[in-house]
């Protein structure tokens, strides 16, 4: 039975326990020590390396220009080519295959085309 | 040549490659009576070469193991490139479950030292053993030795009274006495014949027949036995390992990153730039040895791809920057599905044909590419140099140097091993064994001059223990 004794310890009790319990429950391991610091694996390695374009191993900052700069040089390289064949192109166009076969040829593909 | 019943001598040697020739350098200035017993001739012949064809099956095929293998006078000396680099402490001391060596790298050291000059090479070589652990790469070169094709030259033996040499013998198998302790013969053939001969209790023998020829000996059968002489261990054969390479990719890279090398004040005469992941690094990422060695590469038109990487750092780090070719050189685990058997059909000297299994598994693999992405990233935080990964070449082409070792690996008992610490097969007191058959793991580089260095070693041995027997 409830009498005004037992309600005094109960309402001290409610009262002690949250000041107590850090130290009543606490673990002994130290706390520098958590569970979340403890494996190295756990944690996300943000390093900035990253695997450009045919596997370069760059840094993600250089990104942007290297792409920059391929763009340029790509397009120097096709203006360059460009060039070639069209010097290529004055040139005097191949001889066509006069021969049967390759008349026969001609004519297959020119059916194949239309399917 | 008259078939002989007793090979009467203190010491016979069986095979005359470098793991047998250091041996007998130990023993030329003595009074001892040295038998040597070659299965080639003094030139490769037809027959010779026909006695190292295989079943070869994993990623070591098309005669790769029998093409590495020779039989012949000097045995695989006389097709060795001379690419050289000694084993390091983390090599032996069983590092994850690799098996241990049984002895230290102090006593290896001291033979390094020693067999230096016999590889061609100045004593310091021995200096690269030992470097700075802690650091996460290391510019451990390749020598590239130049060793005594004089091994193909048989008057540096017979110019000796007491080494009788015997080529176009081929050893078949040995026998035993009843108690298992002693080989009291040796089956043998001469161009298909065979004949056998017996062995005195006091003779020594050493087993250098090359590092597959050497477990070949010990799987013949023996019809009065149920297992072979020298396989009472069940060993070997298995752990059949040999050296990963294959090219990881290309870098632009500072020229200092290929110069010669200075922290072990070695007198170097032809060597080869490589890195190699530190040893405390090496324990904590559990990867297995790997060595990434730059080479220049081949020249040719850059993609735009390329030149504008190229160009890119060499205009942020100040610096010109030259196209080399990165290449591994790596590792095998010891793994038992690895492994050496016999067939029925015998060669033309009358052993069974072997069988071999070798495939790489994916920590070999793993290790490559950890490597060389590692040092990617080394360099490149280092300002010294931007690489590649090749993904297709390090996990679809990865091929490798056949430098058959691990099966008769030697070991600190007779539950793990097949032989002692100095090589003697555990069951026999007078059956020794050297070359690269014997090391439990391989370490990334080419074993000759390991080979040499333990062949010095047992030669000692030998001396010590004749003189005990007066």
């Amino acid at each position: 039975m409830m009498n005004r004794r037992s309600i005094l310890k109960l309402g001290l009790g409610a009262l002690l326990l949250p000041l107590i319990s850090s130290s009543l429950f606490a673990q002994s391991v130290n706390k520098s020590l958590g569970i979340m610091g403890a494996n190295p694996d756990a944690t996300p390695r943000i390093d900035g390396i990253d695997t450009y374009n045919a596997g370069w191993i760059t840094m993600l900052e250089d990104k942007p220009g290297l792409l920059e700069l391929e763009a340029k040089k790509t397009k120097a390289l096709e203006e360059k080519s460009g060039k070639v064949k069209s010097a290529d192109s004055a040139s005097p166009a191949p001889v066509k295959d006069k021969s049967v076969m390759g008349k026969v040829q001609e004519f297959f593909g020119k059916v194949k085309g239309w399917f | 040549m008259d078939p002989i019943k007793y090979f009467d001598a203190d010491v016979i040697v069986i095979g005359t490659s470098i793991a047998s020739q250091t041996v007998i350098q130990q023993l030329t200035n003595t009074n001892l009576k040295i038998m040597v017993l070659e299965g080639g001739d003094y030139e490769l012949t037809k027959f010779g070469d026909s006695l190292t064809f295989s079943d070869e099956r994993g990623h070591y095929v098309n005669h790769h193991w029998g093409g590495h293998w020779s039989r012949v006078y000097g045995g695989a000396s006389r097709i060795w490139n001379g690419f050289s680099s000694p084993l390091e402490k983390w090599d032996l001391v069983g590092v994850d479950g690799r098996p241990k060596w049984p002895i230290s790298m102090d006593e290896i050291e001291k033979y390094y030292r020693l067999s230096a000059p016999v590889m061609g090479e100045d004593p310091s070589v021995a200096n690269l053993v030992k470097y700075d652990t802690a650091k996460m790469f290391v510019d451990r070169p390749y020598i590239i030795m130049d060793p005594p094709l004089s091994y193909s030259d048989p008057k540096l033996l017979t110019k000796n009274k007491n080494i009788e040499l015997r080529v176009k013998h081929n050893v078949i198998r040995f026998t035993a006495d009843e108690s298992s302790s002693y080989i009291n013969g040796i089956w043998y053939s001469v161009e298909g014949d065979v004949r056998f001969a017996g062995v005195k209790k006091n003779t020594r023998i050493v087993l250098g027949a090359g590092g597959l020829g050497n477990a070949q000996i010990l799987l013949q059968p023996d019809p009065k036995r149920q297992v072979p002489v020298g396989n009472e261990s069940g060993l070997v054969g298995k752990t059949l390992m040999a050296h990963p390479h294959v090219p990881t990719g290309e870098g632009f890279v500072d020229p200092s990153v290929v110069q010669k090398p200075t922290w072990a004040k070695v007198k170097y005469k032809k060597w080869l730039p490589a890195y190699i992941v530190g040893a405390e690094h090496k324990t904590k990422l559990n990867l297995l040895n790997c060595s990434i060695s730059f080479t220049p590469a081949a020249v040719r038109e850059l993609s735009a791809n390329e030149q504008a990487v190229q160009e890119f750092y060499e205009k942020k780090w100040g610096k010109k920057l030259a196209l080399y070719t990165l290449f591994a050189r790596s590792e095998q685990l010891p793994n038992p599905d690895n492994r050496i058997e016999i067939v029925t059909e015998k060669n033309a000297a009358g052993l069974h044909r072997l069988k071999t299994y070798c495939v790489f598994g994916a920590r070999d693999t793993m290790s490559i590419d950890a490597t060389a992405r590692m040092l990617g990233e080394y360099l490149l935080r280092n300002k010294l140099g931007v690489t590649t990964i090749d993904n297709d070449s390090i996990f679809l082409k990865t091929w490798g140097w056949a430098h058959p070792s691990g099966v008769t690996r030697f070991g600190a008992t007779p539950k793990d091993s097949v032989c002692d610490s100095n090589g003697r097969v555990w069951s026999y007191q007078n059956l020794y064994i050297n070359g690269s058959s014997l090391f439990p793991t391989v370490g990334y580089a080419n074993p000759t001059w390991t080979i040499a260095a333990l062949g010095m070693r047992l030669g000692d041995h030998l001396l010590k223990e004749m003189k005990k027997l007066g």
